[in-house]
Parts: C-alpha cells; structure tokens; sequence
C-alpha cells in the first residue's frame, strides 16, 4: 500500500483507544505516534537503511553513451559470482539523468529460459516513464545480451526498468542450483517484521511510562504496535510480501499477491475501511451521535461493504490487466530491438 | 427575492475582474481582494448581497486563468539543479500548451464534478464535519508529520559511504525542517506584533506569503537562465478515459479535503489524494492540477453557500463574511448556475489567453517580466502593509528560495501559518511567547 494509507491505518487504529481521544479532545497529539508507528517500517528502509546497503556492482551509465553489452555482461557476472562463491551479490543500477529532469530508460530482462541477460536502451523518459520523442539511441547502442554460465530465477513479476528517480538494486543468491534474483533486497526486511513492531514498541513504552510518565502509556505503545503491524499486513496484500518474523526468519515470505502496492481500488478500499471506522468512533466519543446506524449495520453497510467492492474491483483489475500485461512484457519470446540485434 | 439579472452582472463583473489579473506571474485573487476591499473600500461599489457573486466569480476564474502563469512562467532553467514539476518539465520539452490543455481539462471537469457532487456534499459534509471538528489540530498535525515522514530523498544516488549517502539524503529534510519552522517562528511574531491596525488585519500574514510563494518564485526566474522552447499548439489533446477520470478523481478528492479543513492547503490535499488515487503519469498529474485548484478554491469560498451548514474558509470568504453571508436556498441555486456558467467562460478565456501566451512566451524576455512582477509585488505589499511588510516578504522570499534551492517540498513554507495555528490549538503558544520573549 501506498505510504498515507498505511499512516491513516495507524491513526484509525488509534481511535479506538479512549484514553487517546481524550488526549486528543483535550488538544493533545498523541494520536500521531501510532499513525507515526504504521508509517514506520518504510521509513526506516526508504529514509534511512537503503543507503547502508552495500554494493558489489555498480552500474553508473551516462544517459548519452549508455553501453547495454558492458550493463548486461556486469549483470551476468554478477550472477555467476552469486552462483560459484554462494555468497550475497548485490548489484546496483544508477539512473541516468539528462538536463531538463528527464532520464534515459533502459530495462533488463532475466531471460532465466535462456540464461541470458537482456538489456535494452530506450528513449528518455519523464520520471513517471513518458517517453520524449526524438531520444532513441541509435541502433548500434539500443541492445546488449550477456549469457550466465549459471541458471538462475526471478519471481517478482514486474518487469525491471530503470527510469526515474531512483534506480533499483537486486540480490543475487544462490538457492540449491540456481540463482535467485530479489529485487530491492533492502526493503521489506527487518523494518517489515512483526517482532521489529514489539522492540519498538517497548521502546516506546520506556520512554512514555518511565521518562514522560505519561497516564496512558500502555494504550498508546498497544496502539502503535497495532499500527506496525496494520502495515505489515496491508503490505502482504501485494506480491512482494514481507521478512514476517525477522529475526527468526531470514528471508521475505511472498505476499498474497492480490494487487499491486499502488494499486488506487486497494488503497481506496483500505483508506475507506479506517475512514469510516475512525468517524463511527469519532461519533462514539461525541455527546450529540450523528451516525444513527447501530455498530452492526454501520460496519456492515457502510464499512464492509464498500471496500469488499473496492477490493473486488482491485483484485480483478490486477489479474486480468496488470499481471497479463507485465507477462507480456516479461514472457515475450523477443522484443524488436533484441531480434534485430540477434539477425545481425 | 434576489434579483437574477443583477447577480448576473455581478457575477460577470467578478469574472472580468478574475480573469483580468490572474493571469498575471506572482499574483493571488486572495491578495487582490483584500486590497480592493479592505484598503480600498471596493464595497461600497457593490451591494452587500451581491458581494458573494462577485466574489464566487472572481475566484473562479482565477483558479482557470491562473493555471498559465503557473505553467508557462514558473521555469527553472534545464540544468541538473533544480527538479521539475511536470508542467515545467513539458515547457521545456515545448509541450507547454498540451500541459495547460490538460491542466484545463481536469479544471472543468473539477467544476462539473463540483456542480454534480454539491447535493451530496450538502448532506455529508455536515456529518463528516461535524464529527471531526474536535480533531482539526490532530488532522493538522497528522498531515505535517506526513509531509516530513514521506518527504522523497532527491539526493543520496550515489557512490560513496553510507554514511556520506544518508547526509547527502538528509540535507533535503534538514532544510525542509528549517524553512518550516523559520517559517513558523516568522508567523508567529508577525501574527503576535501586528504589523497592520486591527481593521487590515487580513493582510498581516500577506507580505509573509507574497514574499515565500509569490517573490521567491520570481526570484528564482531571475536567477535561471531559462530559454523557452517554440512550442507546439494544438487543437485537441489525446488521454484514455480511465487515465482522466484517475487524474481527476485525484484532483478533486484532494480538493475537497484541502477546502472543508482550515490550514489544509490544495497541495497538502494533493498530497493525500496522490497517495490513495496514485496517479501515475505526468498527463494525470496535470489533469489533477487543474482540479485541486478549482475544487479547492471555489469549494472552499462555496461552503459560504451551502444552506446546510455554512462555515467559513480562505481569506475571501472571510472578507466577504463581515460584509454579508448568504442565508438562503435561492442563493445557493443561484451559486450553483454561477459555478457552471464562470467555469465555461473562465475556461473558454483560459484557451483564448492561453494562445496569446504560448506565442509571447518564447519572445519575451523572462528576465524583464520577472522585474516587472517583482516591482508590482513590492508595490502590492507597500500599499497593504508599509515598510515593515517589505522587511517580512524580504524574510519569507529567502525561505521560499531555500525550500527551491534544496529541492524540498514548496509548501513547507506555509509552517508560517500552520505552525503558529497548530501551537494556539493545542494550548502551547505561551510556551514560545516566553521563549522569544514577545
């Protein structure tokens, strides 16, 4: 889910505990530490761990003289690195920016049917992907393709590009015969666990009940536990999932997959459960009750409802448009440029 | 019974006055209307149950007709220092006029949604209101602490330490920090040592948001060395339904939240709707543009009408408040014909003066069009506010120049206002009275 989804999830949580709305009545903010809390584990991998990650290789191009062959050659060694050592390879693509905030494009494609690595150049492209007419690279610089001497696997569905903004980086690992690509290895580690959840909440319950003595301290490291874990969850919706258990565990478990993170159905729908779960416990705590549904119909009619249908509509969008449309993209036997560079 | 022809005319007087001064770089309806009310007395040229029209009228075609300067006169130059919003990134690609066609689109389509939406919002708005008008401060709070959490590191994409890539990162909210809370501690003083009788106090905060939006962003067309592209006119302008409807639906829920919650601005109400609607392209994202504005504005100022409930939002409806607040069913109608009419010639100006722009556009010199902009801005805040409002706009044009320089969001400037709000509501102002000793 996208980042104010999960941050409302948190705040909505928070309503449900008396004494913070009390607080809150009385012009108090602690309301904000549980919807701080269901923010947190992104926080933690986008603001602060992702730039601890060290790299093994680094791919830097320039956006008017990228080289495909060399990206693509770097990419398979890395691979066969992973594969021969059985270490943790990490390889980082940098994106390529060009003046006037617009970037040059360019994919990789794990072709793991044919142990090859395919880089394809493309034009550039404005950071959310709209591409600039006229930017094309010329046709000897537009595709490279390496062969592994190693099988390998990629699971995650999306097909890799490297646009704008910030480039992706993937782990290479070794899993029996084959190497493993993950993508973005940073993210969705230890931040997304619930157990990362309860150390920071106990955290949080030091410094509230013994430093700040604050009355409702238990409430608020109850709430914002919840709201951790609010995120954790809503992110497992997706299909990249999450470390549940880390430290126990060591790697990611796959989410459900039942849409993408920034699908707008998915996060409408979540939005509008905590919404309306939020103002039934606004109109709780209210001396005048401007809802006039009792709590069973509310949650059903105006609650439930509404974002089974949202979630319905996200669910099937995902499947019949999204997933077809990146297997596509991925399973194509060739793209033009790839067959055009292997004819010669 | 309200006289429908004069409402008319006062409404098409609204739109001429409207239209007439927003397309001009730097200027603000809000900032216009206080000077032609509270300085000049412009009442006393109008009856008091007219006022609204005019008013409704005037802020509707501002929030059409400003789009251009917005698009075609707010341009960092094409180096790598500065990041682009997407309508300055299309100018310089020469796609400047396809950007305002969107931008209009998702305008109109605000307007109509508006028009469309308004019996529902009549009957919600009031529950939804209602139940969370305890909560405002924790809304507040809760959307700049989500600015500040999410804020998006530009910076940090490089080879080196981690350490070196997490300050590199961090520069960007470090100075958002600081513009938001200077900003803060500079409203704070300017609201507790007035620097206008109690009678102007509207203006108090105007040298302070002229100075951090309006002046900083003339500065920073001086400094650039901006050279415009010919751009491409066309006739029609091609998007997938699905994808309007997204940027649309983005625009206008944004809208909404920015117009019935005080200090909430359009861009922080964008910010929330991007989150959850996830516009994805730069032609959604101007589609949303152009909605937010619209719904944000004239919904606002509209909650003036709404005979449910009426409450009371952006300086214009303050205004026109102490003169004459709307109190019955036929004036709401009435407003809501007026919504659709200003917004379809609002529009239909916005296209016509749209084609007169993209062809001075790239024969005018920006320089001597910023220092023009620059001397009537000054002027403004002379006349409104004297010599000290010159000194507050001078403070506040050096925030809004940092959050630029830092690529952090433009909007943490307006910590000016919330920032001192925020501190009244929740009962800890005097602790920085004591602090700074005021």
């Amino acid at each position: 889910m996208r980042g104010f989804t999960h941050f409302l999830s948190g705040l909505s949580i928070a309503t449900f505990f008396k004494s913070l709305l009390k607080d809150a009545l009385n012009g108090g903010l602690w309301m904000l530490v549980p919807a701080a809390f269901a923010y947190l584990p992104d926080f933690l991998d986008f603001k602060i761990y992702k730039h601890f990650e060290k790299w093994d290789y680094i791919i830097k191009p320039k956006y008017d003289d990228m080289n495909p062959q060399e990206i693509a050659e770097t990419i398979a060694k890395a691979i066969d690195e992973a594969y021969e050592t059985g270490k943790d390879v990490r390889l980082k693509c940098f994106t390529a920016r060009a003046p006037g905030d617009v970037y040059r494009k360019y994919s990789v494609r794990f072709r793991s049917d044919k142990n090859e690595i395919e880089v394809v150049v493309g034009p550039l492209v404005t950071p959310s992907g709209t591409e600039v007419e006229g930017t094309e690279p010329p046709p000897d610089k537009r595709v490279g393709i390496a062969k592994t001497k190693h099988p390998f696997s990629k699971k995650y569905p999306r097909p890799f590009e490297v646009k704008g903004f910030h480039g992706p980086s993937y782990q290479f690992i070794r899993e029996g015969d084959v190497v493993e690509v993950n993508f973005l290895p940073w993210h969705r580690e230890w931040a997304h666990s619930f157990i990362t959840g309860i150390i920071f909440g106990a955290v949080l319950y030091l410094i509230t009940a013994f430093v700040i003595r604050l009355d409702f301290a238990l409430d608020l490291t109850i709430a914002s536990i919840l709201g951790f874990w609010a995120h954790i969850i809503e992110d497992h919706m997706g299909m990249m999932g999450g470390n549940l258990f880390w430290p126990i565990t060591r790697k990611r478990t796959p989410g459900f997959a039942l849409s993408e993170s920034g699908s707008m159905f998915m996060n409408m729908g979540t939005a509008w459960f905590f919404i309306t779960l939020m103002l039934y416990n606004f109109n709780q705590a209210a001396t005048i009750k401007y809802i006039p549904l009792d709590p069973m119909r509310y949650y059903v009619i105006v609650t439930i409802l509404p974002t089974a249908i949202l979630y319905a509509i996200g669910v099937i969008y995902h499947r019949e448009v999204v997933l077809k449309k990146w297997a596509e993209a991925e399973q194509r036997e060739e793209i033009e440029e790839v067959s055009e560079f292997r004819e010669g | 019974m309200i006289d429908f022809l004069t409402v008319l005319y006062y409404s098409v007087l609204g739109t001429i006055v409207g239209v007439a001064l927003s397309w001009l770089p730097g200027f603000h309806i809000y900032n216009v209307i206080a000077v032609l009310f509270i300085v000049m007395g412009f009442e006393s040229f109008i009856p008091a149950e007219f006022i609204p029209f005019f008013m409704l009228s005037a802020i509707i075609a501002f929030s059409f007709v400003n789009l251009l300067p917005a698009i075609f006169l707010s341009v960092a130059d094409d180096t790598l220092i500065f990041l682009l919003f997407p309508s300055q990134r299309a100018l310089l690609l020469g796609k400047g006029y396809r950007a305002m066609l969107l931008s209009l689109l998702g305008a109109l389509g605000g307007a109509i949604l508006l028009f469309a939406l308004s019996p529902v919002l009549a009957i919600i708005l009031p529950i939804v209101y209602n139940l969370t008008s305890n909560y405002i401060h924790v809304f507040i709070a809760a959307l700049i602490l989500f600015m500040f959490m999410s804020e998006w590191h530009r910076y940090g994409e490089k080879v080196g330490s981690p350490l070196s890539r997490l300050l590199d990162a961090w520069k960007q909210s470090f100075a958002g920090l600081f513009v938001f809370f200077a900003s803060g501690i500079l409203g704070f003083i300017a609201m507790r040592r007035p620097i206008v009788p109690p009678d102007r106090a509207y203006l108090n905060l105007m040298p302070l948001f002229i100075g951090a939006f309006g002046m900083a962003w003339v500065v920073f067309n001086l400094i650039s060395n901006v050279q415009i592209p010919k751009q491409e006119i066309m006739d029609k302008v091609e998007i997938s339904l699905p994808n309007y409807l997204r940027g649309l639906i983005s625009g206008v829920f944004g809208g909404i939240i920015a117009a019935l919650y005080p200090l909430i601005t359009g861009g922080m109400g964008a910010l929330v709707a991007g989150h959850l609607v996830n516009p994805t392209s730069e032609d959604e994202f101007l589609i949303s543009q152009g909605a937010n504005r619209v719904v944000y504005y004239v919904g606002a100022y509209f909650l003036l009408f709404m005979p449910t409930f009426r409450i009371i939002r952006g300086t214009g409806a303050w205004i026109t408040a102490g003169i004459y607040i709307p109190k019955l069913y036929e004036e709401y109608v009435l407003a809501l014909g007026i919504l659709l009419f200003v917004s379809g010639i609002s529009f239909l100006a916005t296209l016509l003066i749209g084609r007169v722009y993209v062809s001075l556009v790239t024969r005018i010199s920006y320089k001597k069009l910023s220092l023009i902009t620059m001397a009537m801005l000054v002027i403004i805040t002379y006349v409104g506010t004297g010599l000290m409002g010159i000194f507050y706009m001078t403070i506040a044009t050096f925030l809004g120049l940092v959050a630029g320089l830092y690529n952090t969001r433009r909007s943490y400037p307006l910590g000016l206002l919330l920032f001192p709000v925020l501190l009244s509501m929740t009962g800890t102002a005097d602790i920085l009275c004591e602090i700074l000793g005021i």
